[in-house]
């Protein structure tokens, strides 16, 4: 028997949610590294452009195709785009279930740390520039079990869908939103903060012809809004028909990118005060530098170590519950499945996958002075997965998103049946935006990213990494993981598409959204 | 006695692999700007001369990275070190990277002798823009009006609806 659609229980709720997803560990760090790497102020200026170009536009089209099916990502995606729509929806679905397993595996990490900075007797001396509490926490067995508690949090907070997603977000989003003003407050009393503040705005306007800042900046709007996991579209499919679908993208957008732009403030502020360069990966600014920073700080420095991995627990539990949601909505909407078995199905394969990226049989970093041969395999496998589940797989799902409900459904009809309910009108040049503009530029972004660092060119992503020793089956399995997980991400996520898509699932009335559609032309005098 | 000489052996033969670690370390010498105590709010200022002191290494000339690691990063070299000192005047704000170094001969992969740089150690400094238009601080304020007042303005658009 059918469950009931369950749904918000207020604009508020959903709102918090919505930015909770897209609001997450790449917001606090992430953004602060691209910014620095990019030429500080200069990079707001594509970060703007690709924040109104794209990011808004892909979140009220993920938001109105949610709406307007009232189902999950794939569903949605066949009843705009028919078996191709629906392989291309569970494309995405898959990869964000990739994504989810290491995400889950970086909060075990932030919970290990966290535990650390509790148990630690002297957190300044701990978390000292050149410390070594990541690496050596990494290493041990204790991020297991800490993934099996966020996985555990998840399931809890997943449980009741949007009953306990909407209670667990009204007090998480809030929390968040204040730890980070205080750590704001604390970085401008620094010494050098407020120089640091703005240091970060400061721009470099070579950098505006560099072709690689503008792929940076969409980049990260599509990472920073949660765009092409297939989130946003199963968080509106529980919204009531009369929602404002061009306010609440844009709402979630801004709060998004206002968090960011926070959490830029409070890191940049302590980067500049104690002469931090910052890391460039999301990882080493997470584990190491912002830590180190804390650990500097003149005061309070146990309560400010442990809140910072708090902070990170919370607002990685806002976007990975999103992630579970998305992957269990889709599988209900598919198999008609009782929430409870989903959930649980769900859960006990991404423990699984979580924890083979937190094994440390798996995460052998070469102690100093050790043999570089033992390259650090876990973390390997975590980054080659993390450039091209979220460096390809997001940009590809928008494109194929942006194609099938431009095409599919038809921009128009989406554009009328937002505008139906919206105070904020859409006009013509949202359907060109879906139907030319965004398809041309997502293209543009994944060929020259294709052309200019990976597959092509002698990177790490594209060819194998060389060992000291180079023989033995483990050294031959290490010199060829980036070519190996490529062909396990590309095989993994189309196979998996392709059966689910063609598996035998609900009974889709088709023509319900044929007839949704000839509904709004009717209304909008096109028949 | 045989077992006894090539245990001796080995460990003279291994001896230079055991200390290569530390060998190859860099010297611990230290990079100091004389008036910059970033802990009592004293930072290095843009167009502001400094005396950089080079303490514990041999390094002949003085080197700065603007932005190191970032996509802007500018190289530039400040000069030859005299008596362990040498006056630096910034040219940009933000962090730096100071860098003593001594000029090496290496040979590249087609034989041919080249002149690099070898860091013997290196300093990461803040450094404030002083006098000037607050350009930052405009684009900060901008940037920070736009997406608050945005996103006010569309809550409250979207609870009155």
């Amino acid at each position: 028997m059918t469950e009931p659609r369950a749904q918000w229980k207020s604009k508020m709720g959903f709102i918090l949610a919505a930015s909770g997803s897209a609001i997450g560990l790449g917001n606090i760090v992430m953004f602060s590294s691209n910014a620095y790497k990019y030429g500080g102020g200069a990079f707001y200026l594509p970060y703007f452009i690709a924040l109104f170009l794209v990011g808004i536009p892909v979140m009220i089209a993920e938001f109105g195709l949610g709406a307007f099916t009232k189902k999950s990502f794939p569903m949605a995606m066949r009843q705009a785009g028919g078996r191709v729509g629906e392989f291309a929806g569970w494309f995405a679905i898959l990869n964000a279930g990739l994504i989810t397993m290491f995400y889950v595996t970086i909060l075990g990490w932030v919970v290990g740390m966290l535990i650390r900075a509790i148990a630690m007797e002297d957190v300044s001396q701990g978390f000292a520039p050149g410390n070594t509490v990541w690496s050596d926490l990494i290493r041990g067995w204790l991020p297991v079990s800490a993934v099996a508690i966020v996985w555990g949090l998840n399931i809890l907070l997943v449980s009741k869908g949007t009953k306990t997603i909407e209670m667990a977000v009204k007090v998480f989003v809030p929390l968040m939103w204040v730890a980070m003003l205080v750590l704001v407050v604390v970085g401008f009393f620094l010494p050098g903060g407020f120089d640091g503040m703005q240091n970060l705005f400061a721009p470099e306007p070579e950098v505006l012809f560099n072709p690689d800042v503008w792929r940076g900046a969409t980049s990260q709007m599509f990472f920073t809004l949660s765009l092409g996991f297939g989130v946003m579209t199963a968080y509106a499919s529980y919204l009531p028909d009369h929602s404002d679908h061009s306010h609440n993208a844009i709402t979630t957008s801004l709060l998004n990118c206002g968090f960011e732009w926070i959490a830029g403030v409070a890191v940049f502020a302590m980067l500049f005060a104690y002469s931090q360069l910052p890391a460039s990966g999301t990882l080493g600014m997470m584990f190491t530098v912002v830590p180190s920073g804390i650990a500097a700080l003149p005061f309070a420095v146990k309560i400010f170590g442990v809140a910072f991995f708090a902070l990170l627990l919370i607002a990685g539990l806002t976007s990975s519950i999103s992630l579970v949601e998305a992957l269990v909505a889709s599988l209900q909407d598919k198999f008609q499945m009782p929430r409870g078995r989903t959930l649980a199905i769900c859960a006990v394969v991404g423990f699984l996958g979580s924890t083979l990226f937190a094994l440390p049989i798996l995460i052998q970093v070469p102690a100093e002075g050790g043999p570089p041969g033992e390259a650090p395999i876990g973390l390997m496998l975590l980054d080659f997965m993390d450039h091209w589940a979220f460096g390809y797989g997001l940009i590809l799902v928008g494109l194929v998103e942006c194609l099938v409900i431009g095409w599919g459904i038809g921009a128009q009809n989406l554009r009328k049946f937002i505008n139906q309910r919206s105070r904020f009108q859409l006009g013509a040049w949202f359907d060109v935006l879906l139907k030319f503009i965004l398809p041309i530029l997502l293209t543009l972004l994944l060929t020259f990213s294709i052309m200019d660092q990976d597959i092509l060119k002698e990177t790490v992503y594209g060819t194998g990494i060389t060992t000291a020793d180079g023989a033995g089956l483990w050294n031959s399995l290490v010199e060829w993981s980036p070519k190996l997980i490529l062909g396990l991400w590309v095989i993994g996520c189309g196979l998996g598409a392709w059966l689910l898509s063609g598996a035998t699932g609900a009974d889709l009335d088709d023509r319900a959204v044929e007839e949704e559609v000839a509904e709004i032309q009717e209304e909008g005098g096109l028949l | 006695m045989r077992v006894l000489l090539s245990c001796l052996l080995v460990a003279i033969l291994g001896l230079p692999a055991i200390a290569a670690p530390w060998i190859q370390e860099a010297p611990s010498g230290s990079i100091e700007i004389e008036g910059y105590h970033p802990d009592k709010n004293l930072f290095l200022e843009r167009d502001s001369k400094f005396t950089v002191l080079v303490k514990g290494v041999d390094a002949t000339r003085l080197r700065v990275i603007y932005r190191p690691t970032s996509k802007v990063e500018a190289l530039e070299d400040i000069g030859e070190i005299q008596g362990g000192k040498i006056v630096w005047t910034p040219s940009q704000a933000g962090l730096a990277k100071l860098e003593a170094f001594v000029l090496v001969e290496v040979k590249d992969e087609k034989g041919d002798t080249q002149t690099r740089p070898k860091v013997l150690v290196s300093r990461v400094v803040s450094i404030k823009p002083g006098e000037g238009f607050p350009l930052g601080l405009l684009i900060m304020a901008l940037a920070g009006a736009i997406l608050f007042f945005g996103a006010f303005a569309s809550i409250r658009a979207l609870l009155r609806s």
